[in-house]
């Protein structure tokens, strides 16, 4: 089971887009025959780390849009790894998805590799819809997935 | 020659913030300020919404309290509809409001506030957050975690989903609870109820280790703001506007809802997004002293103005509280906030008891159905963090005109600023910022619990002006925005 957490405001415009972007992943990993939790937040909470410890969790992929400033950002899909070990702060009202993984480690003893994949946004103005970069950028998606091992999120690999 | 120095971004709240603390030519703290910069539209991007809409919109506001703005905003558009709701419909309501209260205050207290409660005010900054704590006391991080799960879990099943749920609607709500829904909380309520115990043991058990932050963290005189039972009891949903000031005497026994501005203007400050509400009857400020309206709103006052809570551990706890304000007048301490918070999760738990038992709540008439019959509409209640107000003015076909949102960060302001200075004062030495201080200043706001992504949503009204004054008063720099 792989357990997708996307998150986001879905009426601040592109910031929406890393909820929009779980639901295309969930898409595209059951059309490859994968089983999937979808989960959709705001934000990232301590007790996302209840799902990701039940039995039968083989890998995370937490989705979120990250601001992409020209001249900086590639304006594509990205994916990295995430570290087990706590992130950042890790007592906010939100958490970094480091230390949600954090608290499945130290709390369940669990531990499942996790992935962040980040879309690029632009415009975090009130609404809906995503701006043209940001579009363009999800549609990149299945190009993505078939540049990534087809063992991709349960087993790690070369990723950009 | 005077100083001035920014701490920013304060961690571990909503939002982002900088405060700014002057040092006088002594090297003297002289003034703190809390600076809000984020910036929110979400009164002018409402208007010319049509108002059933508005439930949806302004649970988008924030993350952790989506709930309270919901059920804020439903108010008001009953009231604009002019419908009582079915009693079942106001019964869940409560139910997924307390269910909030349970989220949010947990988060507060275990996962913002424990890390310096359990592991040290200056302990090592690696250590001292959320992981460290789970380190230190797996056990307990545990119980915390499910404890807010817990509160989570009762939303989702009202809601949905657990974040924006699409569910209290001009009139009542769109569903009710199953039968299976009241088995799981009943089964889960004695764990929950036993953390929140354990809780409360394990912070008075420290209190002994930080009498002197009970003394300068926001230790002050005010007056407290915040909803009664018209039998002067604890509440967080709906009630009469209760005021007390600090000697404990009740400056508005229990004001209707629509009279809010009759004893509640707001302030606006140039170099803060953020609103400074005050008590109009004392008036803001006078010549460059102390602001006689300042009121604090949240767990502190909630627990302050009531005369009960109205269930038997909430109770029994209350009256041990009350121990801890001097020759009988409230509590001033927001260092006691933490205690405040923890009575209330207690409360919520007993609520939620009684409300799943109680069999109107299964009533399957779940919504009344009416139009436009008032241009305006008031909705107010507790949030976790406080008093939430939601106004709305609409045309005839109900298209908003005009949309008004104080919330309880922004009720606080003026505390926080003043909790700040306090702490600045006490623990400020020399001219350089230890990370002790650091860690004091962000902990004396977060007794507030502040979500800022939630207070600053005005737009095009208020320039922001950053300024350096030397210590003659001089202006040395400006800049403008807006």
């Amino acid at each position: 089971m792989i357990v997708i957490i996307a998150y986001g405001n879905t009426l601040r415009r592109d910031d929406g887009a890393g909820v929009f972007l779980g639901g295309m992943l969930r898409g595209a990993l059951k059309k490859n025959g994968r089983e999937v939790n979808l989960i959709e937040v705001h934000q990232l909470t301590p007790e996302l780390s209840i799902p990701i410890a039940e039995e039968g969790v083989s890998s995370v992929v937490f989705v979120d849009t990250r601001v992409a400033e020209e001249g900086k950002d590639n304006f594509d899909l990205r994916v990295t790894a995430v570290s087990t070990q706590g992130g950042r702060s890790g007592c906010g009202h939100h958490l970094d998805p480091a230390s949600v993984m954090a608290y499945a480690r130290v709390l369940y003893g669990k531990w499942p590799p996790a992935w962040l994949l980040t879309v690029p946004g632009v415009d975090f103005q009130h609404g809906e819809g995503f701006s043209a970069f940001t579009q363009q950028a999800l549609s990149r998606l299945p190009h993505l997935l078939a540049s990534l091992p087809r063992e991709w999120p349960d087993k790690e690999g070369p990723v950009s | 020659m005077a100083q001035t120095i920014h701490i920013e971004p304060v961690t571990r709240i909503e939002g982002h913030a900088k405060i700014t603390i002057e040092l006088d030519d002594a090297g003297k703290v002289s003034d703190a300020k809390f600076h809000v910069v984020e910036f929110r539209g979400f009164e002018k991007f409402c208007e010319g919404r049509t108002y059933p809409e508005m439930p949806g919109i302004t649970m988008r506001i924030c993350g952790i309290c989506p709930i309270s703005h919901m059920i804020a905003s439903a108010k008001a558009c009953d009231a604009i509809t002019g419908v009582r709701i079915p009693k079942a419909a106001e019964k869940l309501r409560r139910l997924i409001n307390h269910a909030q209260y349970v989220q949010s205050h947990a988060l507060s207290f275990f996962h913002l506030s424990a890390p310096d409660l359990l592991l040290g005010m200056e302990s090592d900054p690696a250590a001292r957050n959320v992981i460290g704590l789970i380190q230190a006391n797996p056990d307990l991080a545990r119980k915390a975690v499910r404890l807010r799960q817990f509160g989570q879990e009762i939303i989702r099943m009202l809601g949905t989903k657990s974040v924006h749920p699409p569910w209290a609607v001009p009139g009542g709500v769109r569903d009710g609870l199953k039968e299976e829904n009241i088995e799981w909380i009943r089964k889960r309520l004695p764990e929950e109820m036993d953390t929140t115990e354990l809780a409360i043991k394990l912070l008075l058990d420290s209190y002994g280790g930080f009498s002197r932050e009970i003394e300068v963290y926001g230790n002050f005189p005010s007056l407290f703001v915040g909803l009664v039972t018209p039998e002067g009891g604890l509440e967080f949903y709906d009630g009469l506007l209760r005021v007390m000031d600090a000697d404990g005497k009740l400056l508005e026994k229990g004001l209707a809802n629509e009279k809010w501005r009759d004893i509640i203007a707001e302030a606006v400050e140039p170099w803060s997004y953020l609103k400074f509400p005050y008590f109009k009857p004392f008036g803001y400020r006078i010549g460059n002293g102390d602001i006689p309206g300042l009121y604090r709103v949240g767990p502190l006052a909630r627990v302050n103005i009531c005369d009960f809570a109205g269930t038997p551990k909430a109770d029994r706890e209350l009256r041990n509280f009350r121990r801890l304000g001097k020759e009988g007048k409230p509590v001033w301490s927001s260092f006691h906030t933490h205690y405040a918070r923890l009575i209330e999760i207690l409360f919520s738990l007993e609520k939620i008891g009684e409300l799943i038992e109680d069999p109107a709540i299964m009533n399957g008439h779940l919504r009344s159905q009416a139009g436009v019959n008032n241009d305006m509409g008031v909705g107010i209640m507790e949030a976790p963090r406080g008093t939430l107000f939601h106004e709305y003015q609409v045309d005839e076909t109900g298209v908003l005109k005009k949309v008004n949102l104080l919330v309880a960060t922004g009720n606080n302001n003026l505390a926080m600023n003043k909790t700040i200075l306090q702490i600045a004062r006490s623990y400020m030495d020399g001219a350089s910022i230890t990370e002790g201080l650091c860690n004091r200043v962000e902990h004396g706001i977060r007794l507030y619990d502040p979500c800022l992504s939630c207070s600053t949503h005005a737009v095009g009204q208020m320039p922001m002006v950053l300024q350096l004054v030397d210590s003659k008063g001089n202006l040395v720099d400006q800049k403008v925005r807006g």
